[in-house]
């Protein structure tokens, strides 16, 4: 399948950065704490993608090499978020970030 | 291509690497003293902490007379060692303090050391760092055991908000991180910073430094990206925010420091202007009316952010307003550490077990009954508000005489403004503390408030080391400027003898006996 | 025509981006980003980067989406939510200020996409992405970063066993 030649590296660029946009909006808009979180993940996949797609546009394997790093802070980062997300649940059988007002100011 | 993996080339890596390393292996031994080792012996750990943060300083300065060969990667030279021995400090006062409190609070565990031992590998990784995967792994080795120990009073709800507010505003600017370094990798290429940033290509280029900016702004806390700062350091426990103010702080600044030497496009210099001033400005603000001494804290870092970014702004001059700018930034981040700690552990001796005293309210006429402490909370806070002789002041000093220097005079009468408002919220606490009178209520069933012999320690020696640096700025601004000057190793350069003389001129100058001569002051020509 | 797939995983891969910040149940969420790490994986492949594309699936859409769906499991949630918040926030004033630049960005790319001068170079390496490169690469070059990483994961270890265990013993 010759993908490359009908696909610029633009398409791959605005693809990322709609991805990229949802995930942020979504991290923005969402007062769950885990739906948050996939929103994270989703901007990092964004990451990803461009990453991966630039390597491929550059003939440079670095990129990929970047995504390798990226999906291993992922995991390190999901684990330590849903050991927060179970500690606190476990304190208040509530996890509404918006209703969390021990703070305020 | 082969795997080239000879001996030579392992031992090279391993020079290179050496701080970050050693570090995480004390933290590691610590870790495993503290699982096997029975209860009764956990006051070993700090101890054993404190030994790994030394050997891991003599193993940095051993290294960087070792390691030349660049890979690419991690770079050990002059600014890695200035840097790395500032956070090396940092974390060993951050166990110190540590060590009593934690013991209080009932959370004495090996794992607390360990982590606090890795974030600090991590931020000198972040210092250290020649390419953006580097970096990236710096930031999250620095920030994954932060947001764990700020959420380290596990049973209180207070300190869990703080550790998913930081989580995920943390991670928030971590995703920032990784698609602005996409978007670099995209333009030019490369992940090697000096590299990428030397490469001339146009808007994506710009974007993606952009965000890398957004995302290490977020760790130190610059306006517009601060609002998780008040909460997270009012929640996490007393030691993790003096830990997290200082040591996160100078890591960001480390990173930006590293993306700003190599030459940031123009378009920049305007953004971090900006972001300089209304740090400033907002910081200094909204301090005033904080009623909680931790918060007060908070956004009194978030104004100290500020004012280093403004060193860090001379980074993108010619290299000498450059080595003077930022041998003022490293400076103050010194000084930073030793009065940010100091003022922090006065409020962790004045708010008792369970930290239940921690509003200003609390802090009214305490001077009776425990006026050294008082007197040293007041040294820390004058210091902070850069009043002379302490440190703060001279630490100040010399960033607003870089940034004038450097050509951002309006920028340093910003600073200077908003330093004045500073006084007033620092002053204020000093006031309650000393004129007010205690609410007749509560005299009598309160104890009287006394520090362990540890605090004792500290707080004394972080005092007298506020006024001693004061005193003998220049060695010190020596040492710094010596750090500064690999940084901008690749400019256009003034000769080291003129360099070294700018700051430190003006530093004897003014250490004459407070004999102010507005002539001299304009007659000093810096070269 | 060989625009035709690539058209087909983006639009698979963007509606469920949409539907997961959109829908009201967190586990339809999850379920939709797996799809969304799927359909990217297949992109991966598409664009010569065979062993991230396996690491992408195990990994990624595998252990990792599976912890969250197992943490959400556990603690019962997914439940009903409104799926955006009631009061607008700054939040909400973030969100349109940061989408709207973001996109431009976007349309900015989609806009230069006619300009053909950004087409992939089509000889390659035949051995581009496969995982002898990278792994040649992770021992070389980034052997300083690839230890880095062990360095992480023990900080994460740690930090998830101390912060689920009920009480310090």
């Amino acid at each position: 399948m010759d993908i490359y030649s009908a696909v610029p590296f633009s398409a791959w660029l605005a693809l990322s950065g709609l991805l990229f946009t949802i995930g942020a909006i979504g991290f923005l808009i969402r007062r769950d704490p885990i739906v948050m979180f996939m929103c994270i993940e989703l901007m990092l996949n964004a990451g990803n993608l461009l990453l991966v797609a630039s390597a491929r546009y550059r003939a440079v394997m670095d990129g990929q090499i970047y995504v390798f790093f990226v999906m291993t802070v992922a995991a390190a980062e999901v684990a330590v978020g849903l050991a927060i997300i179970v500690a606190i649940f476990r304190q208040r059988l509530d996890i509404d970030v918006d209703e969390m007002s021990e703070m305020r100011g | 291509m082969s795997i080239d993996l000879t001996t030579e080339f392992i031992k090279q890596n391993l020079w290179v690497s050496a701080p970050v390393w050693s570090l995480a292996a004390a933290a590691a031994l610590v870790l495993l003293v503290g699982a096997f080792r029975p209860r009764s012996t956990h006051s070993l750990l700090p101890a054993l902490g404190l030994i790994g943060v030394i050997v891991s300083g003599c193993v940095t300065v051993h290294a960087s007379q070792i390691a030349t060969a660049p890979l690419g990667m991690q770079s050990i030279d002059s600014f890695t060692v200035v840097f790395d021995l500032i956070i090396l400090i940092a974390t060993a006062i951050g166990i110190i303090i540590s060590s009593p409190y934690v013991n209080r609070e009932s959370l004495a565990r090996g794992e607390y050391y360990a982590l606090m031992m890795f974030s600090s590998s991590g931020a000198m990784l972040m210092g250290a760092s020649d390419n953006f995967i580097m970096m990236f792994l710096g930031l999250e080795l620095l920030s994954i055991p932060l947001y764990v120990l700020s959420g380290f009073r596990r049973l209180e709800g207070i300190s869990q908000e703080a550790a998913l507010k930081y989580f995920l505003l943390g991670s928030f600017a971590s995703a920032f991180f990784v698609y602005g370094t996409a978007l670099v990798f995209a333009a030019t290429g490369t992940t090697s910073i000096a590299a990428a940033l030397a490469a001339n290509s146009g808007a994506m280029l710009t974007m993606g430094v952009g965000m890398v900016l957004v995302a290490l702004g977020f760790k130190v806390a610059l306006v517009p990206f601060h609002m998780w700062t008040p909460d997270v350091y009012e929640g996490a426990p007393t030691s993790v925010t003096a830990f997290m103010s200082v040591v996160a702080k100078a890591a960001g600044f480390g990173g930006l420091a590293r993306i700003v030497a190599p030459g940031l496009s123009p378009n920049w210099h305007l953004l971090l202007w900006l972001l300089a001033a209304g740090t400033m400005i907002w910081g200094n603000l909204i301090a005033i009316p904080q009623q909680n001494i931790k918060r007060l804290l908070a956004y009194s870092s978030i104004s100290h952010a500020g004012y280093i970014l403004m060193g860090l702004l001379t980074l993108s001059r010619d290299s000498v307003a450059g080595v003077d700018g930022m041998s003022a930034v490293l400076f103050y981040l010194l000084v930073y550490t030793l009065m940010n700690f100091g003022a922090f552990a006065v409020v962790i001796v004045f708010a008792g077990s369970g930290d239940k005293a921690e509003d200003i309210d609390d802090y009214r006429g305490i001077a009776r009954r425990s006026p050294l402490l008082a007197a040293l909370m007041s040294v820390f806070l004058l210091s902070l508000a850069g009043i002379p002789p302490f440190a703060g002041f001279f630490g100040k000093l010399f960033l607003f005489s870089a940034a004038v220097q450097a050509g951002y005079p309006g920028l340093a009468v910003i600073a200077v403004l908003t330093s004045v408002m500073g006084v007033f919220y620092y002053l204020r606490v000093t006031v309650v503390m000393f004129m007010e009178e205690e609410p007749a209520s509560g005299v009598a069933d309160k104890p009287s408030v006394s520090a362990s012999p540890t605090y004792g320690f500290v707080l004394g020696a972080l005092a007298a080391l506020v006024i001693v640096v004061g005193i003998l700025a220049a060695p010190v601004l020596n040492w710094t400027a010596g750090g500064a000057e690999s940084l901008t190793a690749g400019r256009p350069a003034a000769s080291a003898s003129v360099r070294y003389c700018a700051l430190c001129r003006l530093q004897r100058f003014i250490s004459r006996p407070f004999a102010f001569d507005c002539t001299e002051l304009r007659n000093l020509r810096y070269r | 025509m060989t625009w035709i797939p690539f058209v087909l995983i983006a639009a698979v891969a963007v509606f469920f981006a949409l539907y997961l910040v959109l829908s009201k149940n967190a586990v339809h969420g999850a379920l939709s980003l797996v799809l969304v790490l799927v359909s990217l994986a297949i992109f991966f492949l598409l664009l010569g980067a065979e062993f991230i594309f396996i690491v992408q699936v195990a990994v990624y859409a595998g252990a990792i989406m599976v912890l969250f769906l197992f943490v959400m499991m556990l603690l019962n949630v997914g439940g009903a939510e409104g799926p955006l918040r009631e009061n607008p926030s700054w939040q909400l004033a973030a969100a349109i200020v940061l989408g709207c630049v973001l996109l431009f960005e976007a349309a900015l790319h989609i806009a230069r996409a006619g300009e053909g001068v950004r087409h992939f170079p089509q000889a390659i390496a035949a051995d581009f992405g496969s995982p002898e490169r990278i792994g040649q690469l992770l021992f070389s070059s980034y052997l300083l970063p690839f230890e880095i990483t062990s360095l992480v994961l023990l900080a994460a270890m740690i930090g998830a066993v101390v912060l689920a265990l009920r009480r310090f013993p």
